[in-house]
């Protein structure tokens, strides 16, 4: 116990350490409350879509779809009339929340159609054979789901609890923060010189290093409550977490999972997974550090390690014969949600394993290992600077950049920036956070976008004669589209259609809203390009929508965020 | 009666042989380890500290192996490391609880301990200080009271003197001369003053080979005998010129007279 004591405090010594961990929580906070409040290209934020739940709270199922079909037609009404109360968007999050619902009341039809599928699958050839890992998981997928039958899931905003478990910037802050603090509980002592003094002693080995353990699991406890807390708090303050006895099946994304759980069990079973997860990548890198002796060198072979996981992690397919590697893997175990949200079996040699039973069984093999590991190699070393460190001697050994004598200050001061600041380091650390952050993000178009893709196509290049004779065909076009559509306006105030058929008509049109603001953007872009050429400059149609991503209005607005993540890390 | 046995201890880095083969016996005493840089001092403190493994050879504590023993031997060693390295931010009674703490003592003993330690240092006025506002020769009287916190049998002291100003080395003497009493105390340094009156035998260590061991007399004496021309001379010679005969590079006559 008192060497624990002793252990902590030696960390509070490492000031410039908990400044930025201290940094990183609130960059934490900060990004929440920016994914909350930040409009996405749809053309809403999750602040949207729990007002509108606010809306429906307190009516039935029926009544929630019925209302929102009402809405959703009336802010399309407002759109196309050009009612400006009525911006873009907010219809999106209404159909939005109409198929959340939608959904959930077609629960018990979705697990009734799980066992339909799987008889489905059994009869086909591809899974019929008795002896092969596709037909035992296609026997156990029903069974999985059978105790939710009859299952009452009703609908709510899923966004609060989604944002708390499903931000991966708080995973990446996280183990940062302990990754900065396993540092200097390890390799500072060493790298300070104060470690010799402390072997030396009667429990300068195993109970040092034991100690360390515990310090590191009471940190990771610590730190994980506090972030976790803080996303916990930001997202109920600001959007609320819905009811929190729904069961798990009523988040969105999470139809499928196969566990009989409230939303609030959820929360509780995600954490104590989310730590499994995290102690086991740190006391990974515990035993790294311990066999690298050096900040640097753990780092990189910590990067290494991790990097290779998360390749095996991404490229395996879950049902593949290599599906072990894949899923008893440390950052599959960081991937806390997909535990939760689907039934997921992993190949062992042609027989079924739950994700789950093999995601705990790994867990609980990788911290044990590292710790055990750690404690012997640290009981069995030495502790003075004169052992060799034969990575270090290797790595050193083919950078020439560094080597010999030489008078180039640029050299000089590149090697005091780079390596004894540890400025590599932080580059590294930056450079696998920006990875890990944008890993699984996609970019999505729009109906607007795509068309002006297309235009952009065709008018990209020069300015030729051809292209202003297709642009003035498709504005006529354009004018006869927008013809019909006011003349079935008309005929539907005046009574001659219903709804129905007004609604009908109008997806019959060849060219609609988004077609035509598209081809205006095509337009004035192409009309400036001429006004150009008129000056004589040299001219050339682009699609301009990749450099508005990076020099745009929009790309400041990111760049900021990133800056602030830079700095952070 | 304590013994301290090196049997050929040898140790590699590398292509580099640090130590070639060192054999010594000590008993109760003190010792001053002699020997320009690169000797092998340091490699053969952390021997025996256990900080550094030997490529071959053994060290025997009372006829025990130091590794078998383990916890057993570093329970009655005692090490100033050369590096003055410390805890900036604790305070002194705080790294001495510490070393206490490592050392396995119990609280009340520590406590009294820790106060003793701090009175035969002369620390106790600064125990509530922070180490880094601690002079050098403060930290370096610190590193020597955790060294004798747990009343070790065997002190190992590296270049305990490295950095003191005169003043603070002559009192560093006194307080080693304090402590000996039923211990080893082994003292490697480079400063021949340091151990000249101090130290029962002088060991000499070269290109890691212990090339002579015994008194200040004994070893002064053999000087004068090797150079008759010295004693001729009225100059006294001391161990300084016992240092220069064995490491000096230039002609060993002149640099005596």
């Amino acid at each position: 116990m008192k060497l624990i004591y002793f252990e902590v405090c030696k960390l509070f010594q490492r000031r410039a350490a908990w400044s930025v961990i201290v940094g990183l929580i609130f960059a934490n906070a900060l990004l929440i409350h920016y994914q909350i409040n930040c409009v996405n290209e749809a053309g809403y934020s999750s602040k949207d879509i729990a007002v509108v739940y606010e809306k429906v709270k307190g009516k039935n199922s029926q009544e929630q779809l019925s209302w929102l079909e009402a809405e959703v037609a009336r802010y399309i009404q407002g759109v196309q009339a050009g009612d400006e109360r009525y911006t873009y968007g907010q219809d999106r999050t209404l159909i939005l929340v109409y198929e959340q619902i939608a959904a959930v009341l077609d629960y018990d039809h979705y697990l009734a159609n799980i066992h339909k599928q799987a008889e489905k699958m059994m009869k086909s050839a591809l899974f019929a054979a008795p002896d092969t890992f596709s037909y035992r998981n296609v026997v156990l997928t029903p069974q999985a789901y059978a105790h939710l039958k009859g299952l009452e899931v009703t609908a709510d905003f899923s966004d609060g609890v989604l944002l708390i478990t499903e931000h991966r910037l708080t995973d990446a802050f996280l183990l940062l923060a302990l990754v900065i603090l396993t540092m200097h509980l390890l390799i500072s002592e060493r790298e300070e010189g104060t470690l010799p003094l402390v072997k030396a002693t009667k429990y300068g080995y195993g109970s040092t290093i034991f100690a360390k353990a515990v310090v590191l699991l009471l940190l990771t406890l610590f730190l994980a409550l506090i972030f976790y807390s803080t996303n916990l708090i930001v997202a109920t303050g600001e959007v609320g977490l819905g009811d929190l006895n729904r069961p798990i099946q009523a988040l969105a994304g999470y139809r499928s999972s196969p566990l009989k759980i409230t939303v609030k069990q959820y929360l509780g079973l995600f954490f104590s997974a989310k730590l499994l997860g995290v102690l086991a990548n740190l006391y990974i890198f515990f035993l790294l550090g311990i066999l690298c002796r050096n900040h640097l060198f753990s780092c990189l072979l910590g990067i290494l390690v991790l990097g290779l996981e998360a390749l095996l992690y991404k490229n395996i397919d879950l049902h593949s014969w290599l599906s072990p590697v894949r899923q008893c893997n440390l950052t599959a175990l960081l991937d806390t949600g997909s535990y939760f949200s689907n039934y997921n079996n992993l190949n062992l040699f042609g027989y079924p394993v739950n994700t789950i039973t093999a995601g705990v069984v790994t867990g609980f093999t990788a911290i044990i290992f590292g710790v055990v590991m750690g404690i012997f190699v640290f009981s069995k070393e030495a502790a003075s600077d004169m052992r060799r460190n034969w990575l270090k001697e290797k790595l050193t050994a083919n950078i020439t950049f560094f080597k010999g004598l030489h008078f180039n200050l640029l050299r000089h001061e590149a090697y005091k920036l780079l390596i004894m600041n540890k400025g590599l380091l932080l580059i590294l650390i930056f450079i696998v956070s920006q990875v890990f952050y944008f890993n699984g993000m996609m970019y999505f178009i729009d109906q607007e976008e795509f068309y002006y893709q297309n235009y952009s196509t065709m008018l990209a290049g020069g300015l030729t004669e051809e292209k202003n004779a297709f642009l003035q065909n498709e504005q006529e076009r354009i004018a006869a589209s927008e013809q019909e559509r006011e003349l079935l306006y008309q005929r539907y105030e005046n009574g001659e259609i219903d709804e129905r058929y007004l609604y009908y008509c109008l997806s019959q049109l060849e060219v609609n809203g988004f077609k035509k603001d598209a081809f205006e953007k095509a337009q004035t872009q192409y009309h400036q390009l001429i006004a150009m050429q008129e000056k004589k400059q040299p001219v050339a149609y682009v699609y301009q929508t990749g450099w508005h991503k990076l020099f745009g209005q929009e790309a400041k607005r990111l760049d900021l965020l990133e800056y602030d993540n830079f700095f952070c890390s | 009666m304590v013994k301290l046995t090196i049997d050929s201890l040898r140790k590699n880095y590398g292509q580099k042989e640090a130590l070639k083969g060192v054999s010594f016996t000590l008993s109760q005493g003190i010792y001053g380890l002699l020997g320009p840089n690169g000797s092998g001092k340091s490699t053969l403190m952390n021997i025996l500290t256990g900080n550094l493994k030997a490529t071959s050879g053994t060290v025997l504590w009372n006829e025990q192996k130091i590794a078998k023993l383990g916890k057993k031997y570093r329970e009655i060693l005692g090490y100033v490391p050369q590096q003055q390295a410390l805890y900036p931010d604790f305070t002194a009674i705080r790294f001495l609880s510490y070393i206490a703490a490592l050392q396995g003592l119990p609280a009340k003993e520590a406590k009294k301990k820790i106060s003793s330690a701090l009175a035969v240092v002369e620390l106790t006025k600064v125990a509530n200080k922070k180490i880094k506002t601690l002079s050098g020769g403060m930290k370096q009287r610190l590193l020597i009271a955790q060294s004798i916190l747990a009343e070790p049998k065997l002190l190992i002291m590296d270049e305990p003197t490295a950095g003191l100003d005169p003043k603070q080395r002559v009192l560093m003497r006194k307080l080693i001369t304090n402590l000996a009493a039923d211990k080893i105390v082994l003292l490697a340094t480079h400063v021949v003053a340091d151990v000249e009156w101090i130290a029962d035998e002088i060991l000499l260590l070269k290109d890691g080979f212990l090339i002579r061991k015994g008194s200040r007399g004994a070893l002064v004496e053999e000087v004068q005998n090797l150079h008759p021309s010295l004693q001729a001379t009225e100059k006294q010679l001391g161990l300084e010129d016992v240092y220069l005969h064995y490491f000096g590079e230039q002609d060993h006559e002149t640099d005596l007279l």
